[in-house]
């Protein structure tokens, strides 16, 4: 049974004791706390992604998609690159921004949201064509990049549409999460013992996942 | 028990109230969040296995897809153990692989380069299982996996919960207690003691204890609050 996001919004209504309304505004507001609420727990770097870059001769900047949440390793040509501050390559390699050679080292260090630089900037062009039959990936990796990234799911939950972005086991804790600041929420309809149980309830469904907050 | 058995125990401990709690609710909201939360706490009900071949140079498998109900991965084994007998791959290999950390695989620059005999495996986030080295010809592993049980929906209920029969009642209480929580204070304290009966320890504590952390804020509490603060002031 495939679990979409029109699924959750009605599981919170539920909770809410709304799902009589018809109102329309309303289950917006829910399904924009449902995705606040994805993206709270996708920042615990929890959804690991692999993303394929094509190296490009004499190109530093790379940029990664806009739902990054961090880099965990950067590979250039199914090589490790050693992640590293501006100040270390000052002291490391003092004019590092002029050196010619196969990329060492990848930093983020005064770039724009999400991009990565690497130094020095790749030599070669990589290929772009898929390879067959596609193993580990599509694309070929030799003189490309490799980035072992943290995205936010959340980015694909926005429509009632769209099918859970996530394990099946992590529902129930969106749901919590989501209802529980619903339900506390400044208003006449506050439910703060509704509240209060989904948080605690929430928090016991990750520590069994072994999320510690 | 059937979905239907436990819809029929639920509704009676509620009351036989079917219009405070339609069936939908009760499954999505009760049946089907009470078996998942049995079976984190409680996970070694329903460990399941999975086999999958990996093809040459594949090193990263993407277990969401493969195995959508797992939530801890406990081994991963080269050959098949699915069946009753074991079953070698064609180079005869059937061992458990070693689950080291990604900062240890990271340790080594070329350990995406390299390729051999699977060694070990590490994951990435929660869900993608990388294989260290590439294989360098097809393989079969079998993943093991604690999991979820698969969730009812209104046209499965005549099926049975993946859990030993002898746990069926435990789904009934913990999804009843689940289902009060909406009703407030009360049924909430309710719920709280079910629930702390059905696991051996507390999912949260009493209520008060909770509320007294943190005070109601909404402007009608607020000013109810003032009110009383007043009137109290004014008693003589």
């Amino acid at each position: 049974m495939t679990v979409t996001i029109k699924d959750q919004l009605d599981r919170i209504q539920y909770l809410l004791q709304e799902n009589t309304t018809t109102d329309t505004t309303r289950r917006s507001i829910i399904n924009t706390q449902h995705q606040d609420e994805g993206t709270r727990l996708s920042r615990r770097q929890l959804w690991g992604e692999v993303v394929w870059l094509q190296g490009l001769a004499g190109t530093a900047h790379y940029a990664l998609p806009t739902s990054t949440i961090g880099v965990r390793c950067v590979l250039y040509n199914e090589t490790i690159l050693h992640c590293a501050s501006e100040e270390m390559l000052d002291s490391l390699t003092p004019g590092w921004e002029d050196v010619q050679d196969e990329p060492q080292f990848w930093t983020m260090d005064n770039q724009s949201p999400n991009v990565i630089r690497l130094i020095p900037p790749p030599l070669l062009d990589g290929s772009a064509i898929p390879v067959s039959p596609g193993l580990p990936m599509m694309q070929d990796p030799v003189n490309n990049l490799l980035v072992f990234l943290y995205e936010d799911r959340a980015v694909y939950a926005i429509d009632e549409s769209n099918d859970f972005p996530l394990p099946d086991v992590w529902e129930d804790v969106l749901v919590y999460e989501t209802a529980a600041e619903l339900a506390s929420r400044e208003s006449e309809t506050q439910n703060f013992p509704l509240a209060l149980a989904l948080r605690e309830l929430g928090r016991a469904y990750l520590q069994a996942l072994g999320v510690t907050r | 028990m059937t979905g239907a058995d436990l819809l029929q125990r639920i509704w009676l401990k509620l009351d036989e109230n079917t219009l405070f709690y339609p069936e939908a609710e009760v499954i999505v909201n009760g049946i089907n969040p009470a078996m998942r939360l049995i079976a984190l706490l409680k996970p070694d009900l329903l460990t399941q296995r999975v086999a999958y071949s990996v093809l040459a140079e594949q090193s990263i498998i993407n277990i969401r897809e493969l195995a959508p109900r797992h939530f801890i991965l406990r081994r991963v084994l080269v050959g098949t153990i699915t069946g009753d007998a074991p079953t070698k791959t064609a180079y005869g290999e059937l061992e458990s692989l070693r689950y080291v950390s990604m900062d240890s695989i990271n340790a080594q620059d070329d350990w995406f380069g390299q390729r051999g005999p699977l060694q070990s495996y590490t994951l990435h986030g929660r869900f993608l299982l990388i294989l260290y080295k590439r294989p360098e010809a097809d393989r079969t592993i079998t993943l093991v996996f604690r999991a979820i049980p698969t969730a009812f929906s209104v046209a499965t209920m005549g099926e049975s919960p993946a859990f030993a029969a002898v746990w069926h009642p435990l789904i009934v209480d913990v999804a009843t207690a689940l289902l009060l929580i909406k009703e407030g204070a009360t049924q909430v304290e309710k719920a709280r003691s079910v629930l702390t009966e059905a696991f051996g320890k507390e999912l949260f504590g009493p209520l008060g204890q909770i509320v007294g952390r943190q005070q109601r804020t909404s402007p009608v509490h607020v000013r109810t609050r003032q009110e009383q603060a007043v009137e109290a002031s004014n008693t003589p």
